[in-house]
């Protein structure tokens, strides 16, 4: 009996000495940001899939910009209104920020069916799923944003302002061979659009806020929902230049200083975003 | 060559004898499901094919599988959801093995190996389990030792990863979890107290998670304790049940990446003897979302449970809005008392009648901020402080229930239930700015024994409020003919919604047939849509309409 009571302790000694590290965090808490990276490392797009009457969303969004602030420009921020909650509602929810290409993913990849707010990063998959948690989004950005880039993207924008007609030429250039087909996306998005917006984080505002200002938002795209094909079927090879044109009718109700492009080059098999690239229509 | 030909049927022989003798020791048991449904458009219900988008089917299917040889047993599931029916995660679809194990089990010494469910008292600190109908399975995939070294004391250790829909576990893609705990029943320990009628149980649980901290934003704990103690005690008629849990700064997607510890209280009142049932249930959560992933929001890798307190309704009006816990804060309380009228009295008649109160509400905790120039719940701080004995006057749920059943003779009997509901619809569903659910419910369901196998059961129902949806009244007519077939038809009517083209019918039409343990059931009609919010997270459940199969058996 005595042999088992001791044994016991041994135990729970070990138990208690041996599992259950812990580690107290003193503060502060946050750590400080700073630009990571130069132009030849791997830029990242961050998909932020929200909605209007999406509670959780603004709390997203709000990560989404602390990452903009750490990474600089070397995050690019897209605002996918998609799926069950970015549906038109009863006011003051009467927007519709909808666009057929972030609809088509929404669907493809099955992000509202799962919850928002989710996000892409570079829609790199773990286990088949291309979404994550915002509370992910800082480690997995952390995670690829300091690779080094395969390709290089550069946007050149000639937009007439009283035409409202838009001429782009973007150029890729591969710094690495890739190992299968690349396709290319071009897409316009309008930052800083105001609408009603549903909330729950007391630090941001009231359960409605009616004049929230919803940012980076996806307006469309240039060159169909899922972009073309360029180069090689087997894959661009090191040293390789390519260049595509694109014309575009700014939509006049859109506000053209706050408007941008998002070009990015993935592979055809996976999605995974190579290298993104962002320019403003006025700069 | 013929010594080696006769040596090799020896050998054959023996391996015979031992794979008969194997055979004969062995026991299989095992159970399948496969619950399917079939989607069609609707258009009252806004459902086309474009929203049903291709997938026209959606099947849950499962195997499992269990051999057991003396001593030692192992076992394995089987599922594939493809594609998961409407209203599962996405991340579901795929099929494979996700449970196999192996176990090797003695009287003092247990030892399984591969996927286990495990839970240290009332799980404040860890529960693994799985939950069919949720699509919920947070299994751990690793080892557990269970020991007994004297009668009374039992001792358990795991360690593993917790199962992530079909995302393999790998470095640095989600925590481990390592735990242990340790039970004594002093009347068993300590002889002098071997046949006291006062009977206590001590217990307590230590768990710890290791995620490496990979964030940019955030100085993060890579190693999350959480440490747990409960009492257990009955004297006579009474039992009294407690137990506290403590985790450390674990700043998390959930807890908006705030640094405060976080603390359980539950603790549990009862009293019971023949006819009557008294129990009286506390709790108070601050900050106790425990998970092996820091970053996953929603209903997977929850290392904790924070048990409900709440009656679960099982009528389709009173289980409308049913209430999800909170693990960020709440304090509830649940009073629960059934008394049985004795037979022969005036109330009682010849059958006795039997009467079920209950009484829950949970409010939000209070909270405070930590100094002028930090917000409440503001990220990369300790969050807030809150007092432990105060609640805040935020109602998340409250529900008072009366259920009377009674037996009138052999061939009629009848269940009335009466409840009144508020229901913080903004803060359980996520539909911040729409005001608390205030609804009055009543239904009776009623049971007529036509003869010793068939039975025909009625249910009405209506559910009355001036929120979300407005009034809904229910029916349903059930056929059974004991003990193989049931038919029923039902409808669900929305006659109060506020929008004149919403107010739908949800009719279905359901029959089921059974046979041993295999059991076969189909229903046509429509589902209504709803929201499900799950720590943070929220969820639609679509409105579906179309045909639903399940058939089960097992073995």
């Amino acid at each position: 009996m005595i042999m088992k009571l001791r044994l016991f302790g041994i135990l729970m000694v070990f138990v208690a000495l041996g599992m259950f590290s812990c580690d107290k965090i003193e503060p502060p808490y946050k750590q400080s940001g700073g630009e990571v990276g130069d132009g030849t490392t791997r830029k990242v797009l961050l998909e932020d899939y929200t909605g209007h009457t999406c509670v959780n969303c603004p709390s997203a969004a709000k990560v989404a910009l602390e990452l903009k602030e750490i990474y600089g420009e070397n995050i690019i921020l897209m605002g996918v209104h998609a799926g069950f909650f970015a549906m038109p509602q009863v006011s003051p929810f009467l927007m519709d920020l909808r666009t057929e290409a972030g609809e088509t993913w929404d669907t493809f990849f099955g992000i509202s069916l799962a919850g928002n707010p989710k996000g892409m990063i570079n829609r790199t998959s773990t286990g088949g799923i291309y979404y994550y948690n915002k509370g992910e989004w800082s480690s997995k950005v952390a995670s690829i944003i300091e690779d080094k880039a395969k390709a290089k993207l550069a946007i050149d924008v000639a937009y007439n302002n009283t035409s409202r007609k838009l001429e782009l030429k973007v150029t890729a250039e591969f710094l690495k061979t890739l190992s299968g087909a690349a396709k290319l996306q071009v897409l316009i998005l309008e930052d800083s659009i105001v609408g009603a917006q549903r909330n729950n984080d007391v630090n941001i505002g009231p359960p409605v806020i009616e004049d929230y200002v919803h940012r980076h938002v996806l307006r469309g795209d240039i060159n169909g929902s899922w972009g073309e094909q360029i180069g090689s079927n087997s894959g661009e090879t090191v040293g390789s230049v390519i260049e595509k044109t694109y014309s575009y009718d700014v939509n006049p109700e859109w506000v053209d200083k706050h408007c941008s492009i998002i070009a990015y080059l993935y592979y055809a098999a996976g999605y995974e975003i190579i290298q993104v690239e962002e320019a403003h229509l006025i700069p | 060559m013929k010594r080696i030909f006769l040596a090799f049927i020896l050998l054959f022989f023996v391996i015979g004898l031992s794979a008969q003798s194997l055979l004969d020791q062995s026991r299989v048991n095992g159970s399948f499901q496969i619950d399917g449904q079939f989607y069609m458009p609707d258009n009252e219900l806004g459902i086309t094919d474009s929203v049903i988008g291709g997938r026209k089917m959606g099947l849950n299917g499962f195997g499992n599988i269990t051999y057991t040889l003396g001593n030692f047993s192992a076992g394995m599931r089987y599922e594939a959801y493809l594609t998961p029916i409407a209203g599962f995660d996405p991340a579901q679809e795929g099929n494979g093995f996700p449970y196999v194990y192996a176990s090797y089990n003695t009287e003092n010494l247990s030892v399984t190996a591969g996927n286990f469910y495990e839970q240290f008292g009332n799980g404040l600190v860890l529960r693994s389990y799985e939950e069919w109908t949720l699509g919920y399975d947070n299994s751990l995939n690793g080892l557990k030792a269970t020991y007994r070294p004297v009668k009374g004391v039992n001792i358990k250790a795991v360690y593993g990863s917790q199962r992530y829909y079909w995302q393999k576990f790998e470095r640095n893609s989600r925590g481990i979890v390592r735990g242990a705990d340790a039970e004594v029943e002093l009347n068993e320990v300590l002889p002098s107290m071997n046949t006291s009628d006062f009977r206590i149980t001590l217990g307590g649980s230590a768990v710890s998670k290791f995620q490496r901290d990979a964030d940019p934003s955030y100085f993060l704990p890579e190693n999350v304790g959480a440490f747990a103690g409960r009492v257990n005690m009955s004297a006579g008629k009474f039992n009294f049940m407690s137990e506290y849990a403590y985790k450390i700064n674990d700043p998390s997607s959930t807890n908006n990446f705030i640094y405060k510890e976080g603390q359980a209280l539950l603790s549990s009142l009862s009293y019971s003897q023949r006819g009557l049932g008294i129990i009286l249930q506390v709790k108070r959560v601050d900050n106790m979302s425990f998970k092996s992933d820091r970053g996953v929001t929603g209903n997977a890798l929850d290392i904790s449970f924070i048990p409900p307190l709440n009656r679960i309704h099982s009528y389709s009006l009173t289980g409308r809005y049913p209430y999800a816990t909170q693990p960020n804060g709440e304090m509830g309380l649940q009073f629960q008392l059934n008394y049985k009228i004795p037979k022969g009295s005036t109330l009682g008649g010849k059958y006795g009648t039997g009467i079920a109160l209950n009484f829950s509400q949970v409010n939000d905790i209070q909270r405070l901020a930590i100094n002028d120039s930090t917000a409440i719940g503001q990220d990369g701080t300790l969050g807030y402080k809150s007092d432990f004995f105060k609640v805040s006057d935020h109602i998340f749920f409250r529900d008072f229930n009366v259920e009377v059943d009674k037996k009138f003779n052999s061939k009629w009997k009848a269940v009335v239930q009466y409840m009144n509901l508020l229901f913080d619809i903004a803060t359980i569903q996520g539909k911040s700015g729409q005001e608390p659910v205030k609804a009055n419910i009543a239904l009776t369901d009623v049971t007529w024994r036509i003869n010793s196998t068939r039975s025909l059961r009625f249910e009405l129902q209506g559910l009355w409020t001036k929120q979300d949806k407005g009034n809904w009244a229910a029916g349903l007519i059930e056929y059974a003919i004991a003990p193989q077939w049931f038919f029923a038809v039902a409808d669900q009517y929305n006659y109060g919604n506020k929008d004149v083209n919403h107010r739908n019918h949800y009719f279905t039409g359901s029959l089921g047939y059974n046979k041993d343990t295999t059991r076969i059931a189909l229903t046509f009609g429509r589902q209504a849509e709803g929201v499900v919010c799950v720590g943070g997270v929220c969820r639609q459940v679509p409105a579906s309409s179309g045909i639903t199969l399940t058939l089960s058996t097992n073995f």
